[in-house]
């Protein structure tokens, strides 16, 4: 599989107060990285707000993401490890651990990114380095070699 | 066959994430059914059968489509499927 993340657009161990410090974290990485602007992550903040529980996509996944139009750079993802999980308000899915911030510059290069992070959440194996991982080179090394 | 459309709020993340699922389970169950995804202000025009949005979406939606099913875990295949059972069963009554 192709690169999908690098160790610049990951974050383990991270401590934050609430949601939106958890989404703002997922955010931050893809700006550093020059992906999105900062207005793009004031969006995801504002589509939380608004939409709340609806980005947790599955058992302790959320999936925050603004329009291409608000200010996405590059498509790409980032992954925050949350180390305390925090509740998104989906009692479904709830308590959140892992934020997969998506930045989509068009719905090509998005429906790419989307398939491989699908292909990754269907994976036990992987799922379970998630919640043991010490290294963020752990997780590189298992998206190249699948 | 069945039109459906899928949606979410932004029609980016969700919608897609749920798109490449709801495929994988009509490809694994030989279920027919043609389906698109789109945003939510979608529904307003859409002429078809079936709505699959987020289970927290899905009770405003309810009568604006024939039918309305709310996915509350987008990557569990067993639900999606259950839920498209439902549908399929009741077009057959």
């Amino acid at each position: 599989m192709d690169e999908i993340l690098n160790e610049k657009l990951i974050e383990l161990d991270v401590s934050v107060k609430d949601r939106e410090d958890a989404v703002r974290r997922a955010g931050e990485l893809l700006r550093k990285n020059e992906m999105v602007s900062y207005e793009y992550i004031d969006c995801m903040i504002k589509y939380l707000d608004e939409f709340g529980p609806y980005i947790v996509i599955t058992k302790s996944v959320a999936m925050p993401h603004a329009r291409p139009e608000d200010g996405a750079l590059k498509s790409g993802l980032s992954l925050v490890i949350l180390k305390n999980p925090v509740n998104f308000g989906n009692t479904q899915n709830d308590p959140v651990k892992y934020i997969f911030g998506l930045s989509a510059v068009d719905n090509n290069e998005h429906i790419h990114t989307i398939s491989k992070l699908a292909l990754l959440l269907d994976d036990e194996k992987f799922m379970s380095l998630l919640d043991n991982v010490k290294t963020k080179s752990e997780i590189i090394e298992y998206i190249k070699e699948i | 066959m069945l039109k459906a459309l899928i949606a979410c709020r932004t029609g980016m993340g969700s919608s897609m994430m749920l798109k490449i699922k709801v495929d994988q389970v009509l490809r694994e169950n030989n279920f027919e059914m043609d389906v698109t995804h789109d945003d939510i202000n979608a529904v307003s025009t859409f002429s078809g059968d079936v709505l699959i949005t987020m289970a927290d979406l899905a009770p405003e939606m309810k009568g604006r489509v024939k039918y309305v099913i709310g996915i509350e875990n987008l990557m569990d295949k067993n639900e999606i499927k259950t839920k498209l059972l439902e549908v399929f069963n009741s077009e057959k009554k």
